[in-house]
């Protein structure tokens, strides 16, 4: 073998290098045939190379004293290569090869739980868990837990459903507390008392290493600490609300302030602004935290003359009271009864 | 006037008796002639057999092994290097590649840009939207069932290609209803192609069929005259005589052969003690030997020759008509083509590892008895 001085290896880094593997320097032999125990490109990872492996196809081209190899199709990002330049004396050296991706997808997160206030009443009816990425669906009993201050966890909370309660694209769960254990009188109630009593405080908790749903990311954990407060036993009054009028011919946004926490996804859409000639005033409604409050800022400025608030019957508050009705109806009291 | 078309995928493959290489392209609608040379090899070379073949391929190509599908296999007809035609997914998009195993078992990449080509376009040729129906058995449709309604119909477009004396037969759904067809091509490609429509009788579907395309076939000659011979899923075998195949006709196979349930895979012609033999691989059933001789003056049926209603595999009249004989064959040969006189090359799937493996099956049965442990294994007997 001629020596082969000390050659130098570049391999790419990302997949926006080009895909070309340059040994650099030293004599490289003139005989083609040899040109692949010089250098040579192999799937896997530098532990798991062994010389009956059968190297990645490609090409190979003379520069002066540099030898290029050029994958047939390129290198894929996320595969593990090992690339093999032969030493003195016959000996092999081994290097890695790993294409970084251009985008790697972002940790999986918990990005918000609602109810967002601090204290929900005792009797609050569900939580919502987003989360930065799709997760990995049938595991969210094992992650999701409900704490007293202490530590003690109380692991019939919420519901089990053989389907999880998840968003289509499965970034958002649906946490909901076994209505058995809210309504006053029946069995679970009883047995187990209801989850939340008002004045304790709670944490729930979301435990780390929840798979995300293409595996490449592991939750980190989350907690909250959650106080309860007084139970909601009557219907939403939206006369107990509370607004501004904003000036006709700005933009200014208008907030009105409700009576009690309100369920956030049943907000989407339930609230819309009308003009006195019936046409639906266009904006972008957001709801601060706490869900509390719902403002609105108006793409056109205000019109003159009344603004109309249509408010859906189907809004329902943090406890599963509706405009229509109540979740849960007092022990010895008749058949549900609707307000309006 | 032959097409220029790059390759988009490498499917169906089958020689000339030359070394041209015919690859059926089911994305592109076209079939690629590339002249392949070839020297014939010494007389001493070792029968290949290579273990976790789709784990080596995936290697060459530079992906994991999950990242390989392959699709055909066919031997050159002067160098007995073996062509593999595989699927590389890698980077949210797939390539086509022709694997080649040289007979000392070393694999390379078929540098397909370095070959003369012609391509030939297939009119008439299936969209890439239309997808199977969602169709379960028993209680309903599994979800295994229902990942069928993904299947692009396309990808029966080109199911098997046979050379035969300067033309290419090429079989496969066309676009017009579905329809079983049959493509006629003359080769060198001058732009002539002709496309007949195949209706068979299916006995044990007790049924006429048109969209089902052949899945195997060889041309041979039967009753006098070079026939076609066709295996369908489920898995009626009929003839058509090639002077049948005129571009625009609707013909009816002569159906006279129905082995029962299950998909045929291959048909490989070879010779047994001077006859003329086919040997017809299934993804379900034993492979069957059937004596060409024995499809001379086969009486062909239709709806006529049986009472009404299915036959499944338990039906006394199961299986039907000059059938041949099973025979014991060890594992799923997903791919089989005839190496030599001698041999068989097969890419299966072992029946205890399930690894993929090229291997080579004598012409002789039984031909594969390495995982058998028989009275005759033991020192001594």
């Amino acid at each position: 073998m001629p020596d082969l001085g000390n050659p130098r290896l570049v391999v790419p880094e990302t997949v926006d290098d080009p895909p070309v593997v340059r040994l650099i320097g030293g004599s490289v032999s003139p005989d083609p045939v040899a040109e692949d125990d010089h250098l040579a490109v192999f799937v896997g990872s530098a532990d798991s190379y062994h010389a009956r492996r059968t190297p990645v196809a490609g090409r190979y081209e003379r520069w002066g004293t540099e030898l290029r190899f050029v994958p047939a199709f390129g290198f894929v990002a996320g595969q593990d290569y090992v690339v093999r330049v032969r030493g003195a004396a016959g000996s092999h050296r081994l290097t890695a090869l790993r294409l970084r991706s251009e985008v790697s997808a972002p940790p999986a997160v918990v990005t918000a739980v609602y109810p967002s206030g601090d204290v929900v009443p005792e009797n609050v009816l569900r939580f919502y868990v987003h989360f930065s990425v799709p997760m990995t669906p049938h595991l969210a009993s094992q992650f999701v837990t409900l704490r007293t201050a202490s530590g003690v966890a109380d692991h019939a909370t919420f519901m089990r459903f053989k389907q999880e309660l998840w968003s289509a694209d499965r970034t958002r769960l649906t946490v909901l507390v076994d209505p058995g254990r809210i309504k006053r009188g029946v069995a679970t109630n009883l047995d187990l008392g209801p989850a939340f009593t008002e004045g304790d405080q709670y944490v729930l908790a979301v435990d780390g290493g929840w798979p995300s749903a293409d595996g490449s990311s592991q939750l980190q954990a989350f907690s909250t600490r959650i106080r309860a407060g007084a139970p909601l036993r009557e219907q939403p009054d939206v006369r107990r609300w509370r607004w501004w009028p904003p000036r006709p011919g700005t933009r200014t946004m208008l907030e009105i302030s409700f009576d009690r926490p309100f369920d956030r996804h049943s907000l989407n859409g339930a609230i819309h602004m009308t003009a006195s000639d019936g046409t639906v005033i266009a904006g972008t409604p957001t709801v601060p935290s706490s869900e509390t409050s719902w403002s609105f800022t108006p793409d056109e400025p205000w019109p003159a003359g009344e603004v109309y608030v249509s408010v859906s019957d189907a809004l329902e508050d943090v406890a599963g009271n509706s405009l229509r009705e109540l979740l849960d109806q007092p022990p010895g009291s008749s058949t549900s009864s609707t307000a309006r | 006037m032959a097409d220029v078309v790059d390759m988009a995928f490498a499917g169906a493959l089958t020689f000339s008796d030359e070394g041209v290489l015919f690859v059926g392209d089911n994305h592109k609608g076209a079939i690629h002639g590339f002249e392949t040379p070839g020297a014939a090899p010494s007389a001493s070379t070792v029968p290949v057999s290579i273990r976790n073949i789709d784990a080596r391929i995936a290697e060459l190509l530079g992906v994991g092994l999950g990242a390989v599908e392959i699709n055909d296999m066919a031997v050159h007809p002067v160098s007995k290097e073996i062509y593999i035609s595989v699927t590389r997914i890698g980077g949210f998009a797939s390539q086509p590649a022709i694997v080649r195993v040289a007979v000392d078992q070393h694999l390379s990449l078929v540098d397909t840009s370095s070959l003369a080509v012609q391509s030939q376009v297939l009119t008439e040729f299936p969209d890439g939207e239309t997808t199977f129906q969602i169709r379960g058995s028993g209680g309903g449709p599994l979800p295994r069932d229902i990942a069928k309604g993904a299947v692009a119909i396309r990808s029966l477009a080109i199911m098997d290609l046979e050379y035969h004396d300067g033309d290419l037969f090429v079989a496969g759904v066309a676009y017009d209803s579905f329809r079983s067809s049959l493509r006629r091509i003359s080769y060198p490609f001058d732009g002539a192609q002709s496309v007949t429509a195949v209706e068979m009788y299916h006995i044990t579907h007790d049924q006429y069929e048109s969209r089902a395309p052949i899945r195997a076939m060889s041309v041979q000659q039967i009753d006098g005259q070079p026939q076609l011979v066709a295996a369908y899923t489920c898995s009626p075998l009929v003839l058509v005589p090639l002077d049948e195949l005129v571009d625009g006709a609707q013909i009816s196979a002569r159906t006279i052969i129905d082995m029962g349930n299950g998909q045929p895979l291959d048909m490989v012609p070879f010779e047994m003690d001077g006859e003329p033999m086919l040997f017809v691989t299934n993804n379900s059933r034993s492979p069957q030997v059937i004596p060409v001789n024995g499809l001379s003056g086969a009486t062909a049926v239709t709806h006529e020759d049986f009472e009404r209603g299915p036959k499944l595999d338990l039906h006394p009249v199961m299986p039907f008509g000059p059938t041949g004989k099973p025979v014991m064959f060890e594992g799923v040969p997903l791919h089989m083509a005839r190496l030599d006189d001698e041999y068989f090359v097969s890419l299966t799937r072992d029946a205890y590892t399930g690894d993929l493996n090229l291997d080579v099956n004598p012409t002789a049965f039984p031909n594969r008895i390495h995982n058998l442990f028989a009275e005759m294994d033991f020192p001594g007997a």
